[in-house]
């Protein structure tokens, strides 16, 4: 049996998620949750993170239990540590084989140990299992990882991921699999809220120019030489990532770090920093726009936002089109039109009609149509992904990009307060595009900017050549170069004391030395990365990882001892290795049979319009939330922070269905099937509730450069706009009307120029190309 | 249908994972799902014994043709059930799952949904069109009823 299944769904009753209909998740009352809180120590030192995460668990049961918590980590994170606390006593954890792991674990179990296992489900997805906690007792789970710093723009942006979204599983995603289907083990019990929390610290090693969080209050200490972070609040809901961005005083630099492993073996972290290259081409742009359930509420309005703004940011000589999916898809026109005014205008108004109202998330099909149109012989095709990535068969549709990667680059906007990094910066990777993340209520237009600077890139060759030196390169194929953006490799050093690695980008090229000497440090963090990476190239390299052992090929099971011989050489955990630890129990201390307690996990903030409704009933409300300010607290984008979720219940209901009897993960999985796309929004009118008037003025913008009289415009004008009008009807209206808004932006909203600063250059060039016009006095 | 020398044997979670030819992981998820009864006794002794086995070579042949495992447990059951009826004293209902040759097809039923456009769909039971097929339906339905959805 086993058919090919594309589109075809087994049908079981399932009742719809019912936050689609208003309903709360469940609350969390009459149920024993054995986790109490997490811990979160960040020490951010250029170019890397290292992190500590301390889960704190207590059975408050009669019964001894066994607790397991799925949860995530940042998609880079090199875990190289894991360890259990009780009271003073520590158990530290070792790297096995991910099978050997659970037998060790289980063995443990079965014998009345105390037993603490981490799983790997995804490279950002996790599960740890606490077996055999006592009545009464409290253990602290800590778990230890390193990882790259990520640049954006000028600053360095750090990102904890606190929760899991529901995962659309595709049906092909289910067929052929034994044992628990993978789908469900990276979609979690989720209740609208969790009485767990969050308590973070983040270190920052060197002077700060500013630091930012667009996702919580924080506060903020300078002192010599650093900074420290804190959360505004003691603690925080585990219900959106934590971001962070902190922008060091000293300006970016190449960088070389080398390190040497226990046996002598030196390895080598270079970062490149290549500038842009002055050629831009044109090219054919295809935007993707994820309009699936999860989308719902604010990550479609703010999807939609950066998809006005990227249309906007093409070039005169690039065609475009828009394709939005769900369960199907719809294409804004058959072929791909030039960027011309009248397209543009008509791209306006089939954005504005969008909504979240398409199913499921069947990110395969859009992706492949995109990738294999025809090609346009004077145009490089870019694709533009728009998505939060809540789907559960990365792995899929990452070997489909990479397989179609010499026919376009894919770009990412990661979106929503808990979208999943690994696919969305994994695409942009294997493709050689780029991925940014867009927090709920985040600057969009330098995102925009930065990525249509990339965008309209040629692509060219780019090697990196060891000289004098005999490395094993990670990852393996040089990633993509982008003029501004630090490109970092790893390598380890076989053999060569002294040489130089070259970048070469076209006819381009940059160099670093590479010397190792005697005092290279015996620091660990240089070589897990490089081990991290290696064991990544392999897991991209291997396809799908799952199934019974028999059936892996031989190359593939090569590829799999490869990485569990670096696992246990570097102790990091991966899809093939995981961490054990076993803390002996004498005789009389040992517990009979467990019950399992599987942690739920919060449903990220506005996740499919839990937040956000349809129509924004209850955000409004939701809004009024307290917006907690720490004492010397500097953010700006504040989001209303750990809002009673009660409030969510107050909000006007639609037809509420009966309350689902069903446990909550049942109701759940309805989402990967029927639900969402059988639970029609359809004729509700497009939210129109943007109330930022500069983001509506520049949406005005001809192609050409040019203003034209608008109510955004007048209404900005104020007491002006009778003068501005007359002299529009007087002069050319464009010239006027564009001269008036150079000088309107310039004079009020001079702190977000970011913003509008390549916009304004076109109208200053508009301007200046026919014949210039003084609009001060219009102003005065 | 069972054999004398299997219907007394017993095994360990290790033994029992390695005929029913999964990991340990796979069985011990089957238990606490309750597709598959707890074994006897508790700790390192606890046996799991031949009805066991069957019942997780069942489930693994089921759930590798792609039998949801919400299904299968149904299955399990209904087959339970009805032989519990067919002998009330006489069989407990876990050792009477019937292997799946002898699958009664009112116990399992697949239904095929196909997305054919919005708001069409197409139920289908115990069947499985190709890819090509359903393309096709898919093609058709979409071209009449998309028909002026967009320019």
């Amino acid at each position: 049996m086993s058919p090919e299944t594309g589109g075809l769904f087994i049908v079981e009753r399932r009742l719809p998620p019912p936050n689609v209909f208003g309903e709360p998740y469940p609350q969390p009352q009459r149920q024993q949750i054995p986790l109490l809180g997490v811990r979160v120590d960040v020490t951010l030192q250029g170019p890397s993170t290292e992190v500590r995460v301390a889960q704190r668990y207590r059975n408050d049961e009669e019964k001894t239990i066994e607790a397991v918590y799925v949860f995530p980590l940042e998609e880079g994170a090199a875990i190289c540590g894991f360890a259990a606390r009780l009271g003073d006593r520590v158990v530290r954890g070792q790297v096995q084989e991910r099978d050997e792991a659970f037998e060790t674990y289980d063995d443990a179990m079965a014998d009345g140990h105390g037993a603490f296992l981490l799983d790997q489900e995804r490279p950002n997805i996790f599960t740890a299992s606490v077996g055999n906690l006592r009545p009464g007792e409290e253990v602290e789970i800590e778990i230890t990882y390193v990882a790259l710093a990520r640049d954006e723009g000028d600053a360095v942006r750090l990102t904890i991921p606190t929760t899991i979204s529901p995962r659309y599983v595709p049906a092909d995603g289910r067929v052929a699999e034994v044992g628990e289907p993978d789908g469900d083990r990276v979609n979690p019990e989720h209740l609208s809220s969790v009485p767990y929390g969050l308590q973070l610290r983040v270190e920052v090693d060197g002077t700060v120019r500013s630091v930012d969080s667009p996702s919580h209050p924080i506060r903020l200490q300078l002192k010599e030489g650093g900074a420290t972070v804190e959360l505004a609040r003691e603690e925080a809901a585990l219900d959106r990532d934590f971001v962070l961005l902190v922008e060091p005083m000293e300006p970016r630099q190449p960088l070389v770090r080398i390190a040497r492993e226990v046996d002598g073996t030196a390895a080598a972290m270079l970062s490149f920093l290549p500038d842009a290259g002055d050629r831009e081409i044109p090219c054919e742009v295809v935007f993707v726009l994820d309009c699936s359930g999860s989308m719902l509420g604010d990550s479609i309005a703010q999807a939609k936002r950066a998809l006005l703004l990227s249309i906007r940011a093409l070039n005169e000589g690039d065609t475009f089109n828009v394709i939005r999916f769900g369960s199907r898809m719809d294409k804004m026109w058959n072929k791909p039109r030039v960027f011309s005014q009248e397209n543009l205008d008509e791209a306006n108004r089939y954005v504005e009609r969008i909504s979240a109202d398409l199913g499921g998330t069947e990110i395969l099909n859009p992706l492949r149509q995109a990738l294999t149109l025809r090609p346009d012989a004077e145009r490089q095709r870019r694709i533009l992904l728009l998505t939060d990535g809540q789907v559960s068969n990365e792995a899929a549709i990452i070997a489909e990009a990479e397989s179609h990667k010499d026919k376009g680059r894919i770009f990412t906007f990661g979106i929503g307060a808990g979208a999943s990094e690994f696919l969305v910066r994994e695409l942009a990777r294997v493709t050689g595009g780029a991925a940014e993340m867009i927090f709920p209520g985040e600057r969009i237009e330098p995102k925009v900017l930065r990525a249509f600077g990339r965008v309209h890139q040629p692509v060219e060759e780019v090697e990196i050549e060891w000289q004098g030196l005999d490395v094993v390169q990670a990852p393996a194929t040089t990633p993509a170069a982008f003029g501004g953006d630090r490109l970092t490799v790893f390598g380890r050093i076989r053999k060569g004391k002294e040489g130089a690695a070259v970048l070469r980008v076209g006819e381009r090229e940059w160099s670093l030395p590479v010397v190792i000497d005697d005092t290279a440090s015996e620091a660990p963090l240089v070589p897990i990365l490089w081990a991290r990476q290696r064991i990544r190239d392999l897991e991209t390299g291997a396809g799908g990882r799952r199934g019974s052992a028999q059936k892996r090929d031989s190359k593939e099971r090569r590829q799999r001892q490869e990485i569990v011989d670096l696992g246990y050489r570097y102790g990091l955990m991966s899809s093939a290795t995981s961490y054990v630890a076993v803390e002996e129990r004498p005789e009389g201390e040992r517990t009979g049979d467990a019950e399992l307690r599987k942690i739920p996990v919060a449903l990220t903030t506005g996740w499919g319009g839990s937040r956000g409704f349809p129509q924004g009933l209850a955000r409004r409300k939701l809004r009024t939330g307290g917006r907690a300010r720490g004492t010397s607290v500097t953010t700006r984008s504040m989001i209303a922070s750990a809002v009673p979720r009660a409030e969510l219940s107050d909000a006007p209901a639609f037809a509420a269905p009966p309350s689902p009897a069903a446990p909550p993960m049942d109701a759940m999985l309805a989402f990967d099937a029927l639900s969402l796309e059988d639970v029609s929004f359809g004729g509700a009118p497009p939210r129109k509730e943007s109330t930022d008037r500069l983001y509506d003025l520049l949406l005005t913008q001809q192609i050409n450069g040019s203003f034209l009289l608008s109510s955004v415009l007048e209404n900005w004008l104020g007491d002006h706009a009778d003068a501005v009008r007359s002299a529009a009807k007087k002069h050319d209206e464009a010239l006027v009307v564009t001269a008036v808004v150079v000088l309107l932006l310039e004079r009020d909203e001079a702190n977000r120029a970011d913003e509008w600063r390549a916009a304004i250059r076109k109208a200053k060039r508009y301007v200046e190309k026919n014949g210039g016009f003084d609009a001060s006095g219009l102003l005065a | 249908m069972k054999t004398e020398d299997t219907s007394n044997a017993s095994y360990s979670i290790g033994e029992l994972a390695e005929r029913g030819g999964v990991n340990r992981r796979t069985v011990r998820y089957y238990v606490q799902r309750g597709l598959l009864p707890a074994p006897e006794g508790t700790g390192r002794g606890s046996r799991y014994l031949a009805h066991h086995l069957e019942t997780l070579i069942r489930i693994r042949e089921l759930q590798e043709a792609g039998v949801p495992l919400a299904k299968i447990a149904d299955g399990l059951n209904a087959a339970a059930e009805e032989k519990f009826l067919r002998s009330p004293e006489s069989v407990s209902p876990l050792e009477s799952v019937s292997p799946p040759e002898s699958a009664s097809p009112a116990t399992v039923t697949t239904w095929t949904r196909i997305v054919l456009g919005d708001g069409a769909e197409l139920h289908l039971r115990n069947r499985w069109p190709t890819k090509a097929q359903v393309d096709a339906l898919r093609e058709a339905i979409q071209k009449i009823i998309n028909e002026g959805e967009y320019p």
